[in-house]
């Protein structure tokens, strides 16, 4: 018997783990975020006390703020190519109804990301 | 002769020693009367078994032969028993159960209620008489044998490769009877009630309503308890850094240190050597992967490999033996190689003729892997001999080579010690025994020592016993002490490079054995739960592996202030910190320690889950997302470190290095959330709503909803291989074609940084 009427277990499921995966990539997004602007705070500390102006631009803040960001953006793929894979299988229109409001999250998650990255470089 | 010199003293409290030790002396303790409670408390293996009649239904000789048939056919590679093994095929305990209550319940008249309660009884009833060493087996079990023996000869004679097995796989009829015998014992073990219980020798394990297996009350409780241990232990452990300040990660402050340029950095023909060890490692790293890649195209499709019959030169059990055994063996030869590296940097000095010992080393390791994966081969594709166990295939997951090549493995692991302990022992000679050089010795003599004890995994032996035995490899060895070598290398890499002053360093290995140990030693029971071992196995690896999380939370809150370490000298010095991407490797460690070890770990480790879940998808989640997520990416992250000094500057690409690294990462992490993760949810949730025999079943998990999130995993698989094991390959190349050309048999002071400005004498 399904869950929600019209819905069967196997959509929602697959809904439920996209939104999970969706919640870890927003989770990772943010502490990715943190991580840039503590460096920066403590880069900015160094910055004051550095002797030598020669000194290279301190690592590792940028590519440290960039694996949280991009593990986050696979997790937001992986919520689209779990989803993708149902909606090919059911095309009922409260099944596209669902599905489509993950995607557009997991899109809407992506793109952040994306802008986060490419900021980043 | 060795000069005397007196010893520097301990840089750090004693208490430090003494709590390492007492913790080590306590956990082994415990550890040692456990293994004397799984041989005392095994479940027997009866002289013979007979019917009521008395007519003799199989022997103890062929239930341990049929074990060797078992373990020389690859099949731990297949399926599993008890839980343990591979997870195309079935879990054979689980299905000889499953198969020999229908028969009984048929021979009882069918799907009654009646038939059902005679069929509980039959198998809970324990007929095992200790005095005459004599099972009787009911007249149903009888039958139910006979029926078994022709499922599983026409399953292994079968003579297309439509399981995943060569062709006619098992067809002596001896042989057939000598493995169906060695089923039948299992799972009698599993069903019967141990004396003076009312729980079967697995704790009830598989669950199977047929024959009235379900959750013990210890398997709840002690999952409660665990769960307690966590959270308790996790409030201490912060409680514990909020109260005492100098516990972590801290740098050298009161210094200003400049990084020595990599191609500035002479090298002893040692460290040289150890770029062929690198592009070994990649080597068979490349194999690895691919052997795992056709492991996964099985699951996936099962019927043929894009066309080919693959089965037929490599079946599904050959590809997952190599890709285990590789596993370690690339693994390994990293850590060997770092641990040369690191040695003349440590010692200040190399003696002479090192590098030859290190090209004989590297010599015997290749023999090792090329004779071992020769003889598994030969092993699986029905090699017969006398001597198969010592040459062939021994069999057991992690532990596959033959006895021959894993003595010739222990020697060489124990030669490498020797070979440290050749270039440190000046060093070594004025030191005191609890500071680091001592400690990356022991730690590194510890390697050898605890893979030593796999050989008292024996293939004649009763199984719970070499379980027992294996996994101390399996998790002892590879859980605690090579990550406590690693640790030391790591620390030590850090200090040379002038990052972390030797004390803070010391002071966290030492916080890192009590931590580790306090967990991990009695938490290798965690493996143990449904083997055969006593509840007491499971209610102390319950309790105490759960504490194994608190260290791995411990490593990710402090793989934060190790990169500020990192950003805080590189702001000071003139030249650039040259170990990006190895550093970005350990940050990346850091966060699989986490996720893989720590979450995906204890997701699967509590006893009730244990009991629905070990075997399926989840488990190979965890040992994905926690091998090459933590000890793969420790094994990149030395090679990157030791190979930035070994190619030239002008020829170093840290585009590569970069290309690797997210590709390795976020291959992995497509593994695991794409494919592995949901898949073994899924599994789980089959394995409790209809059965655990369903959820292993060929017919479950080549299901169409299944095969497509196999199918899913492969974009992951292909980056993971081509993005990131390529690139590394290459880097390994380069280390050997353009090796730095100069040679130094002496080091100074500080190898990897010169000093601007003196330290303070605390050095923090």
């Amino acid at each position: 018997m399904p869950v929600v009427p019209g819905l069967d277990w196997a959509l929602l499921a697959t809904a439920g783990y996209a939104l999970v995966l969706l919640a870890g990539a927003y989770g990772l997004g943010r502490w990715g975020e943190r991580c840039r602007t503590r460096f920066w705070e403590a880069s900015a500390q160094q910055e004051a006390r550095r002797p030598d102006a020669r000194c290279p631009v301190p690592w590792p803040h940028c590519e440290a703020a960039q694996f949280y960001w991009g593990m986050a953006l696979l997790l937001a793929v992986s919520a689209v190519a779990v989803t993708a894979v149902v909606l090919i299988r059911r095309r009922e229109p409260l099944d596209l109804l669902v599905t489509g409001l993950v995607l557009l999250l997991a899109g809407r998650t992506a793109l952040w990301l994306v802008c986060a990255l490419r900021a980043a470089e | 002769m060795v000069e005397h010199y007196a010893r520097r003293a301990l840089i750090v409290a004693k208490g430090w020693v003494q709590a390492g030790l007492l913790v080590m002396l306590f956990g082994f303790t415990v550890l040692g009367w456990l293994g004397y409670r799984a041989r005392t408390d095994a479940p027997p293996i009866p002289e013979r078994v007979v019917d009521p009649a008395g007519h003799v239904l199989f022997t103890g000789q062929d239930i341990l032969a049929g074990q060797q048939v078992f373990l020389r056919n690859g099949l731990m590679e297949y399926g599993s028993i008890f839980g343990h093994g591979a997870y195309l095929g079935p879990d054979f305990t689980a299905e000889a159960l499953r198969l020999s209550a229908l028969a009984a319940r048929e021979y009882y008249g069918g799907a009654t209620d009646q038939a059902l309660g005679r069929t509980v009884e039959d198998f809970k009833t324990n007929r095992y008489d200790p005095s005459t060493r004599t099972l009787v087996y009911s007249a149903a079990q009888a039958a139910a044998l006979a029926e078994l023996e022709r499922y599983y000869q026409a399953f292994f004679s079968e003579p297309s490769t439509r399981y995943g097995l060569r062709p006619a796989a098992i067809t002596d009829p001896q042989e057939l009877r000598q493995l169906t015998a060695f089923f039948s014992w299992s799972a009698w073990v599993a069903a019967a009630r141990r004396p003076a219980q009312s729980y079967s020798y697995t704790n009830n394990w598989p669950p199977e309503p047929l024959v009235g297996n379900q959750p013990t009350a210890d398997a709840v409780v002690w999952s409660v308890l665990s769960l307690i241990a966590l959270l308790g232990g996790i409030g201490l452990l912060f409680a514990a850094f909020g109260r005492w300040n100098f516990l972590g990660w801290h740098g050298r402050d009161q210094q200003t240190l400049s990084f020595i340029a990599p191609g500035d950095v002479a090298l002893t023909p040692a460290q040289r050597a150890t770029a062929y060890f690198f592009l070994v490692m990649a080597a068979l790293f490349l194999v690895q992967t691919l052997v795992g890649g056709a492991s996964q195209h099985y699951r996936a499709d099962l019927a043929s490999f894009f066309g080919l019959d693959l089965a037929r030169v490599l079946p599904y059990n050959l590809t997952r033996t190599w890709h285990v055994q590789l596993a370690i063996f690339w693994v390994a030869t990293s850590y060997l190689a770092a641990g040369i590296f690191l040695t003349p940097m440590i010692a200040g000095r190399e003696p002479r003729r090192q590098s030859w010992l290190a090209y004989v080393l590297l010599g015997a390791l290749v023999v090792v892997v090329v004779g071992s994966l020769a003889g598994e081969f030969a092993s699986i594709h029905g090699w017969r001999h006398a001597w198969w166990a010592w040459f062939g295939n021994q069999g057991f997951e992690y532990l596959d080579l033959g006895r021959f090549w894993q003595v010739l493995l222990t020697a060489g692991l124990f030669a490498w010690v020797g070979l440290l302990y050749r270039g440190m022992r000046v060093r070594l000679h004025r030191e005191h025994w609890g500071n680091m050089p001592w400690l990356f010795f022991f730690t590194a003599l510890a390697i050898p020592a605890f893979y030593a004890v796999g050989l008292l995994a024996r293939p004649e032996e009763n199984f719970t016993v070499t379980d027992y035995w294996r996994f101390w490899v399996v998790h002892l060895w590879v859980e605690d002490f090579l990550e406590l070598f690693t640790t030391i290398m790591v620390a030590y890499i850090f200090v040379l490079l002038g990052v972390v002053a030797e004390r803070v360093a010391l002071t966290i290995i030492y916080l890192d054995i009590v931590l580790y140990s306090a967990g991990g030693v009695i938490g290798t029971m965690h493996h143990l739960y449904f083997s055969g071992t006593p509840v007491e196995h499971m209610a102390l690896g319950a309790f105490f592996s759960a504490a194994e999380v608190i260290p791995l939370t411990f490593l990710t809150v402090e793989a934060w202030n190790f990169l500020q370490l990192g950003a805080v000298q590189e702001a000071k010095s003139r030249t650039p910190f040259p170990h990006r991407w190895a550093v970005m490797f350990l940050v990346a460690v850091g966060f699989w320690n986490f996720l893989g070890a720590g979450i995906f770990g204890f997701l699967i480790n509590l006893p009730i889950v244990s009991y629905y879940e070990i075997g399926t998808a989840l488990t190979a989640n965890h040992g994905h997302a926690a091998m090459m997520g933590v000890y793969g990416m420790l094994a990149v992250a030395l090679a990157l470190f030791c190979l930035r000094y070994l190619i030239p500057a002008e020829r170093w690409s840290d585009r590569l290095a970069m290309v690797s690294f997210w590709s390795l990462n976020l291959g992995l992490a497509w593994m695991c959330f794409a494919t592995l993760f949901p898949l073994g949810i899924v599994q789980l949730y089959e394995a409790v709503g209809h059965g655990y025999f369903e959820a292993r079943s060929l017919k479950f998990l080549t299901s169409e909803m299944n095969a497509v999130l196999e199918w899913l995993r492969l974009p992951g698989d292909a980056l993971f291989i081509v993005g990131g094991v390529l690139p590394l390959l290459y880097l390994c190349w380069l280390g050997v074609r353009h090796r730095v050309a100069r040679v130094t048999y002496e080091e100074p002071e500080h190898p990897l940084f010169t000093e601007i400005t003196p330290a303070s004498p605390q050095g923090r």
